[in-house]
C-alpha cells in the first residue's frame, strides 16, 4: 500500500504522541496474546513427547487417553499425564501452557470448593469462579470475543451508516429530509428495551445480538457523513468527476469517500470501546451471549454476587476491562490529535 | 426451573349479588367428625412465652396488599393467606384438623361434605363468620370479574353447589366423586360484610386495604417510607384457647422489613435489627458463620426440610428422541455425573433423588437410578453400535455424533449442567445446552420443541399426582416433559384419580411409578434439602426444630407448623451485648437431620 | 428564524408519533406480553412452598380454557388489531391519561412522578458539578497547554471517560463501600432517616449519594473539559486577542475580558440538552446502588412487560429529548448571532 504524504505526516504525528502510541503498542500486544490464547491458556499441552513420538495437541483433534497409556478413551487430561510422567519417571515430557486450564472446564478439588482464591501452586493465577473455572482464562477468552464482536459490529455499523449518510448528503432534497426524520425516530427508540424484549423471545446468539445492535446502531455516523459529503460534493474534484460522467455510486465510493476517511478513523477507537461496553453491559444483565461463552459481563455479575466471598473475580475482570478501555481511549485521543489540522500556539 | 400451578381458592376480590340463602334441610344420618382437633402441635414444649418482636426481611417492598394478580408480592401473599383461614387444614401426619369448621361429615353421595362452622369464629373486625361468607366466596370466585382465572376455572369445573343450612352450617358439593374430598371442598370465606359492592375497579380500590381475616395475626402497621409491614397477634383471637395452637404464634409482632440486598440484610442482622436471616448460598453461609457474633448470641441452623423433594431432573423428550434404544438410554443415564455436581456445587451435602416422588412416605417407591459410571456407559454405547470417537472425542455411529441437547431455564440449572456437560465428554456423549427464558420456555414445553429439558415440579403437599407428569393429557399442557404417551400408564393414572380406596390407590401409585421409570426417560437430579439460617439465640426453637412437612422452622403463620419459635427475654437480658459476652445457650449450632432420609 | 423554530416544533409531532408507534408495535407484536406473563407466573415458582391457611394444591396444573384466555386478552385490549389499540392509547394520551400500570394498578403518571424526584436530584447534581469542574479545569488546561498538569489531568479525565459508568459504579462500590466501609452500599437514604432532623436528613441523602454521583460524574468530565479547553485555545489564537495583547493589555485581562466570554459559547449551546437531566438516570447505576429512579422503573417495566409504564416513560423521555434538541438550537441562536437558521 502506498501512503500519501498527509497520511505519513499524520502517522508520524501519532507516533510523537507518547500516551497514544504506547497504548497502541500495548494494545497490539494484548490482541496478539488473545489471538494466541490457546498456546498459553489451555488445558491441552503444547508439546508432548511420549514413547519417542512428539505430539502437538493444541489445535488438532482430540487425542484419547489411551494414546498415552491411560485406560480411558476420552480426551487426555494433560495435567494428569504430566504428573504421572514426572512421578513414574517415564521417558519423555509434557510441556503445559502457562495456565493449564481452558475457559470452560470446571476444576474441582477434592478437599475444597469453588470459588478458589488465586494461587501460584494450583496455577489459577487469578483464582476460579463459582463453578471452578479459571478466571484468567475467562478474562482473556472473554476479551477475545468482545473485541471480535466489537469489530464486526463496527464494520456493519460503518458500512450501513456511511452509505446512508453519504447518500443523504449526496442526493439531498426529499430523500435527505425523510431520512433525517426516520433517523431521528430511530435514535430515540430506547434500544435497550427492544433488546431485552427481543432477546427474551429469540435465543440470544452472536448473530442475533450483532443484528439487533446494527439495526439500532448504524445511525450514529450518518449525520457526520452527511455533513462531510455535503462539504465535499461541492468541491472541484467531485464536480469534475461528475462532469466526466462518473456515475453516482462511483462518485461517492471512489471520489468522495476516500476523502472522508480521516473523519472515520478518528471515530473508530470510540466505536470499539462502545461495542465492548454494550456487550459487557448486556452480558452483565443476562441478555447477552448465551452461556457458557466466556464474557466480562457474566464475570462481573458473578463478581458482584460474590463480592464478599470471592473478591478476586471482580478485581480481575474490572482491572482487565479498565486497562483495555483506557488503552483504546488513549489511542483514540492520540489519533484525534494527530488528525487535527489545528496547531495551537502557546503564550509564554 | 421448577414449575407449578399452585393457585389456591380463597378470598374474593369481586363480590356481587345479594345472597339468597334458602334454608335447606340437613340429611339425618350424618356422621360428624372433628378430625385431629384435640392434638397439640408441639407437646414436648413445656412453656413458651408469648411476647417479642420477630423481625424478618424481604428483598423488596410490596406494591400492593392484594394476593391475586401478577403484582402480588409472593412473601406477603403467603403471610396474608396463612392468616385467611379455611375450613380445615392438614397436620404433619396427613390428618385433617379444624380451622374455621368445628365438625364435618361426608354425604352418602361421596361428593358432598357438610361443615359446621365454629360459632366462636370471628373476623378481625369482630363480625361473626357465618355461612353466607362461604357462599359469597364461592359466588365471587365464579364471577367474571374474579382476578384469578385459574381459581375461577377450577371452581367452575369442580364445585357444583354450596348450600347454606343455617348460620353455621354449609355443604359443599363437588361435580364428581373424588379422593381427598375434604381437601377439595375446603373453602376459604370472604368477609361479605366488608366486601359488599362489586365493580370492575375492585383491584384498584383494594390495593392498599386491609381486608378482615380470621387467622391469629392481622396487619397493624404499614410503613412505606421505612419499608416495613407489621403483623400483630390478635389479643382476643377467637381460636386462642384451642389446644392445637397453644404453643404456636408466640411472637407479639412479626415484622417484615424490605432491604435492598443480601449484603445490607447481613449488616442489619449483625446490628440485631433482624431476628433471623436465611442464607441460601452455601459458601456465604460458611464464611459468615465464622463471624465472632456466633460465639456471642448468634446461632446457626441447618435444617433438612421434611417436605417431599421436588421432582427434578433431566427429562428426555420421547417424541424427539425416539431413536434412543434401551441401551443407549441407560448409557446416557450413566453419563450424568450428579455426584460431581454435588461435590462441586453443594459441597457434597445434597442428595441424589430416588425418583420423581421422593419423600411421600408410603406413596413413594425408591429406586436406584444409574450412577455416573464411565465403564458401564462406554460398554452400553459400544453395544449399541457407537464404537468410534470423532475429533472432539464424541462417539459416532453412521456419521452421527452422540449428542443430547438440553433446554434449561435458570442460572442454578446452568451451573449444574456445565459440570454435567464436561463430565459427559468422558463417556463420549456431547451435551449441548440451550438456555431459554421463562415465557418462551413454557411455550417450548407445550409444543415439545426440545430434545431434553432440565426442569422440575415443586412438591405436592399430600400424595403424588401423576396426571400432569405422565398422563398423555399433560403433553398439550407442557407438563408431561418426557411427552410420554402410553395407554397403559394413562389407564392406571385415570384409575388412580378416580379411585377412592386408600389401599388400592397406594398400590396403583407404586405401579405407576414403576411403569414410568421403566420407560427410562427420566434422569433424577439432586435435592439440596437444607434450609440454612442464622438467628439470635433468644429466638428459641422446639426440638425437632419443626414438624415434618414444614419447609422451614421459621414459618410465621402457617396454621399447621407456623410460629413455633418463641422469644426468651431472660436469655436476651442474660446475654447482654452479644458482641461482648460469651454465649450461654448450648444450642448455638443446630444441625437438624430429623427428617433426613437417605 | 421564528418560522424555522415553528417548523421544528411542528416536526416534533410526526417524530413523536413515529417513535411511540414503533415501540408500541414492538410491544404488541412480540409474544410474551402481559397475558402470557400472567399465565407463566401462574405456572412457575421457585423454592419455598406457598399456600397456608388450609389451602393446597387443588387447582394446580390445570390449563386455562380458551374462553378464559380470551377474557384476559380482552381485559388488556389485546384482542383488537394493533392500530386500534394504538388509537385507544393515543386518545387517552391526548386527554392527559397515560393509563394504569399492569402491575401496580396505579396510574402510570403517579409512578413516574414518584421516581422523578430521585432522578432529578441526581441529574441536577451531576449537571451542576460537571459545569463547576469542567469550566475552570478547561480554562486552566488551556492556559497551561502542554504542561505536566495539562497532561496528568488529561490522563485522569480520559481514564474516567473510558470506563463505562456502571463499571465505575462497581469499582466505587467495591472499594469504598464493601472494603473501606466509608459509604453505604446503596439506597437513597438510611434506615434512621425518619428520626432525623432536617439538616441531618439532607446530610444523610448527600452521604448516600456520594458514590452514585461519583459513578455518574467521573465519565462526564472529559467531553466538556476538552470542549472548554479547545474553545478557549481557539479564541486565544484568534486575531482579536492577539491584537488586544499587542495593544498592551496584560494577558490575564485579555483572557478574562475577551477570550473567556466568547469561548463559553459552545458550552452554552450545550445547555439546551440538559433538559433531559430529569431522565438521565442510568438504570445500571440505579440497579447497582439500589436507587429507585426512572431508569430502574423503565427497566423493570420492560422485564415485567408492564407496557403502559414503558410507553409512559417513552412519552416523557422522547418529548424531553426532542424539545431539548430544539432548545439547544435556540441557545445557539441567542448566544451567537452569527449563526443563521433557515
Amino acid at each position: 500500500m502506498k501512503l500519501n504524504p498527509t497520511t505519513l505526516k499524520r502517522l508520524k504525528q501519532f507516533r510523537s504522541i507518547k500516551r497514544g502510541y504506547y497504548s497502541f503498542v500495548l494494545f497490539m500486544i494484548c490482541l496478539l496474546l488473545a489471538a494466541l490464547a490457546e498456546l498459553w491458556i489451555n488445558s491441552r499441552a503444547i508439546v508432548v513427547k511420549y514413547e519417542g513420538h512428539y505430539y502437538f495437541p493444541t489445535y488438532g483433534a482430540v487425542i484419547p487417553g489411551t494414546t498415552f497409556g491411560f485406560d480411558y478413551d476420552y480426551e487426555t487430561v494433560y495435567r494428569d499425564l504430566q504428573k504421572r510422567m514426572a512421578e513414574q519417571n517415564e521417558d519423555g515430557f509434557v510441556l503445559m501452557p502457562l495456565v493449564p486450564y481452558n475457559a470452560l472446564e470446571n476444576d474441582f478439588k477434592e478437599d475444597s470448593y469453588p470459588p478458589a482464591a488465586p494461587s501460584l501452586e494450583s496455577k489459577h493465577f487469578l483464582g476460579t469462579d463459582k463453578t471452578g473455572r479459571d478466571v484468567l482464562a475467562r478474562v482473556v477468552y472473554g476479551f477475545r470475543i468482545a473485541i471480535i464482536f466489537s469489530l464486526i459490529l463496527l464494520f456493519f455499523n460503518y458500512a450501513i451508516g456511511m452509505t446512508v449518510g453519504s447518500m443523504m448528503g449526496f442526493f439531498g432534497g426529499k430523500f435527505d429530509i425523510i431520512m433525517q426524520r426516520l433517523i431521528e425516530i430511530w435514535t430515540n427508540v430506547p434500544f435497550l428495551y427492544v433488546i431485552i424484549i427481543l432477546v427474551s423471545i429469540f435465543d440470544a446468539t452472536f448473530a442475533l445480538l450483532i443484528t439487533i445492535m446494527v439495526f439500532f446502531g448504524w445511525t450514529g455516523l450518518t449525520f457526520y457523513m452527511r455533513t462531510t459529503v455535503l462539504q465535499e460534493k461541492v468541491k472541484e474534484y467531485a464536480l469534475a468527476a461528475r462532469v466526466i460522467g462518473a456515475g453516482t455510486f462511483r462518485t461517492i465510493f471512489h471520489h468522495i469517500l476516500p476523502n472522508t476517511i480521516s473523519l472515520i478513523v478518528t471515530f473508530i477507537p470510540f466505536s470499539v470501546t462502545g461495542g465492548i461496553t454494550s456487550l459487557t453491559s448486556l452480558d452483565y444483565l443476562g441478555f447477552g451471549l448465551p452461556p457458557p461463552t466466556p464474557s466480562w459481563g457474566e464475570l462481573m455479575s458473578q463478581g458482584m454476587e460474590q463480592l464478599e466471598v470471592a473478591s478476586w473475580i471482580i478485581i480481575s475482570v474490572v482491572s482487565g476491562m479498565v486497562a483495555i478501555l483506557v488503552m483504546i481511549t488513549f489511542i483514540g485521543e492520540g489519533i484525534r490529535e494527530a488528525f487535527d489540522p489545528k496547531k495551537y500556539t502557546t503564550y509564554e | 426451573m421448577i414449575l407449578w400451578s399452585n393457585l389456591l381458592i380463597w378470598v374474593g376480590l369481586t363480590g356481587f349479588c345479594t345472597i339468597q340463602a334458602q334454608t335447606q334441610k340437613l340429611p339425618d344420618n350424618l356422621l360428624w367428625s372433628s378430625g385431629a382437633a384435640g392434638i397439640s402441635n408441639s407437646q414436648q414444649i413445656k412453656k413458651v412465652s408469648k411476647e417479642g418482636i420477630f423481625v424478618d426481611s424481604w428483598l423488596s417492598f410490596p406494591r400492593t396488599l392484594l394476593t391475586l394478580g401478577p403484582a402480588a408480592h409472593p412473601k406477603l401473599k403467603k403471610a396474608i393467606r396463612d392468616n385467611q383461614w379455611a375450613l380445615t387444614s392438614r397436620d404433619n401426619v396427613g390428618g385433617v384438623f379444624p380451622l374455621l369448621a368445628s365438625q364435618w361429615a361426608t354425604g352418602l353421595d361421596k361428593r358432598t361434605v357438610y361443615y359446621r362452622i365454629d360459632p366462636l369464629a370471628r373476623w378481625s373486625d369482630g363480625h361473626k363468620v357465618s355461612a353466607k361468607d362461604f357462599y359469597f366466596s364461592w359466588q365471587s370466585i365464579k364471577s367474571k370479574h374474579w382476578p384469578d382465572p385459574w381459581q375461577r376455572q377450577w371452581s367452575l369445573e369442580h364445585i357444583e353447589q354450596v348450600k347454606i343450612y343455617d348460620q353455621n352450617t354449609i355443604s359443599v358439593t363437588m361435580r364428581h366423586m373424588t379422593a381427598n374430598l375434604l381437601q377439595r371442598t375446603n373453602l376459604t370465606p370472604l368477609p361479605s360484610h366488608f366486601i359488599k359492592k362489586v365493580d370492575p375497579s375492585y383491584v384498584k380500590k383494594y390495593n392498599w386495604k386491609i381486608i378482615p381475616n380470621t387467622g391469629p395475626y392481622q396487619i397493624n402497621e404499614i410503613s412505606k417510607d421505612r419499608g416495613f409491614i407489621s403483623f400483630k397477634r390478635k389479643n382476643n383471637w377467637w381460636a386462642k384457647n384451642r389446644l392445637r395452637h397453644q404453643h404456636q404464634f408466640n411472637a407479639e409482632i412479626v415484622r417484615f422489613v424490605a432491604l435492598p440486598d443480601e449484603e445490607v440484610i447481613w449488616e442489619a442482622f449483625k446490628r440485631k435489627k433482624l431476628s433471623i436471616i436465611k442464607l441460601k448460598d452455601l459458601t456465604l453461609f460458611n464464611k459468615r458463620t465464622r463471624d465472632p457474633l456466633f460465639k456471642n448470641g448468634g446461632g446457626t441452623l441447618e435444617y433438612w426440610s421434611g417436605l417431599p423433594a421436588p421432582c427434578y431432573g433431566i427429562w428426555i423428550n420421547s417424541e424427539k428422541a425416539s431413536w434412543l434404544s434401551k441401551n443407549l438410554k441407560e448409557g446416557i443415564s450413566h453419563s450424568f455425573n450428579f455426584q460431581r455436581v454435588n461435590l462441586g456445587l453443594l459441597q457434597n451435602k445434597g442428595k441424589r433423588l430416588k425418583g420423581c416422588f421422593d419423600g411421600y412416605g408410603p406413596w413413594s417407591i425408591y429406586r436406584q437410578f444409574p450412577k455416573f459410571d464411565e465403564k458401564t456407559a462406554q460398554k452400553l454405547f459400544m453395544e449399541a453400535g457407537w464404537r468410534t470417537r470423532n475429533g472432539e472425542g464424541i462417539r459416532i455411529s453412521n456419521q452421527r455424533a452422540l449428542t443430547l441437547k438440553i433446554m434449561f431455564g435458570d442460572e442454578l440449572d446452568y451451573n449444574q449442567l456445565l459440570i454435567l456437560q464436561q463430565e459427559a465428554k468422558k463417556t463420549g456423549l456431547k451435551i449441548e445446552l440451550e438456555q431459554v427464558k421463562s415465557e418462551k420456555f413454557l411455550e417450548r414445553l407445550k409444543t415439545g420443541d426440545y430434545e431434553a429439558v432440565f426442569a422440575g415440579f415443586a412438591p405436592w403437599q399430600t400424595n403424588p399426582q401423576f396426571q400432569l407428569i405422565w398422563h398423555s393429557k399433560g403433553i398439550g399442557q407442557g407438563t408431561n416433559f418426557s411427552r410420554i404417551n402410553n395407554q397403559e400408564l394413562d389407564r392406571m393414572i385415570n384409575q388412580y384419580d378416580a379411585e377412592l380406596s386408600y389401599q388400592v390407590r397406594l398400590k396403583l401409585a407404586h405401579n405407576i411409578q414403576n411403569k414410568a421409570y421403566d420407560l427410562g426417560w427420566f434422569i433424577p437430579g439432586l435435592h439440596g434439602g437444607w434450609q440454612r439460617s442464622v438467628f439470635w439465640r433468644w429466638w428459641r426453637l422446639p426440638v425437632p426444630s419443626a414438624p415434618r412437612p414444614s419447609p422451614t422452622p421459621w414459618d410465621h403463620f402457617h396454621p399447621s407448623y407456623g410460629g413455633l419459635f418463641w422469644y426468651d427475654s431472660k436469655l436476651e437480658r442474660a446475654m447482654g451485648n452479644p458482641r461482648e459476652k460469651a454465649g450461654i445457650s448450648p444450642r448455638e449450632k443446630i444441625v437438624d437431620k430429623t427428617w433426613y432420609r437417605d | 428564524m421564528t418560522s424555522y423554530f415553528l417548523r421544528r416544533l411542528l416536526l416534533v409531532i410526526p417524530t413523536f408519533l413515529g417513535i411511540t408507534l414503533l415501540v408500541f408495535g414492538i410491544t404488541r407484536m412480540t409474544p410474551g406480553g402481559p397475558v402470557e406473563k400472567i399465565i407463566s407466573q401462574g405456572q412457575q415458582a421457585m423454592g419455598e412452598g406457598a399456600g397456608g391457611g388450609g389451602s393446597d394444591d387443588r387447582v394446580r396444573g390445570q390449563a386455562l380454557s380458551d374462553e378464559q384466555i380470551a377474557d384476559l386478552k380482552a381485559q388488556y385490549n389485546f384482542d383488537k388489531p394493533i392500530h386500534i389499540q394504538y388509537g385507544i392509547w393515543l386518545g387517552k394520551l391526548l386527554s392527559g391519561n397515560l393509563g394504569d400500570s399492569y402491575r401496580y394498578q396505579e396510574p402510570v403518571w403517579d409512578l413516574i412522578k414518584d421516581r422523578l424526584t430521585v432522578s432529578t436530584y441526581y441529574g441536577v447534581m451531576t449537571m451542576i458539578i460537571t459545569y463547576l469542574v469542567c469550566i475552570p479545569l478547561g480554562v486552566f488546561k488551556a492556559l497551561k497547554h502542554k504542561s505536566t498538569f495539562d497532561n496528568m489531568s488529561s490522563v485522569l479525565v480520559f481514564t474516567g471517560f473510558s470506563i463505562p459508568s456502571f463499571v465505575m459504579a462497581i469499582i466505587l462500590l467495591f472499594i469504598f463501600a464493601a472494603n473501606l466501609e466509608w459509604f453505604p452500599l446503596g439506597g437513597f437514604y438510611g434506615d434512621e432517616y425518619d428520626d432525623m432532623g432536617y439538616w441531618e436528613q439532607i446530610l444523610n441523602i448527600l452521604y448516600h449519594s456520594v458514590l452514585p454521583l461519583g459513578a455518574y460524574l467521573f465519565g462526564s468530565f472529559a467531553v466538556m473539559t476538552v470542549m472548554m479547553k479547545n474553545s478557549l485555545m481557539d479564541n486565544l489564537a484568534s486575531d482579536y486577542v492577539r491584537t488586544a495583547i499587542s495593544k498592551g493589555i496584560d494577558f490575564p485581562t485579555a483572557v478574562r475580558k475577551h477570550a473567556l466570554r466568547n469561548s463559553l459559547i459552545p458550552i452554552a449551546t450545550h445547555f439546551g440538552n440538559n433538559i433531559s437531566v430529569f431522565l438521565t438516570g442510568s438504570f445500571l447505576i440505579e440497579k447497582i446502588f439500589d436507587i429507585d429512579g426512572m431508569g430502574l422503573l423503565g427497566y423493570e417495566s420492560v422485564l415485567e412487560r408492564d407496557y403502559p409504564v414503558v410507553m409512559g416513560i417513552l412519552v416523557v423521555s422522547s418529548l424531553l429529548l426532542l424539545i431539548g434538541n430544539i432548545l439547544s438550537d435556540v441557545c445557539v441562536a441567542i448566544v451567537d448571532p452569527r449563526i443563521k437558521f433557515d
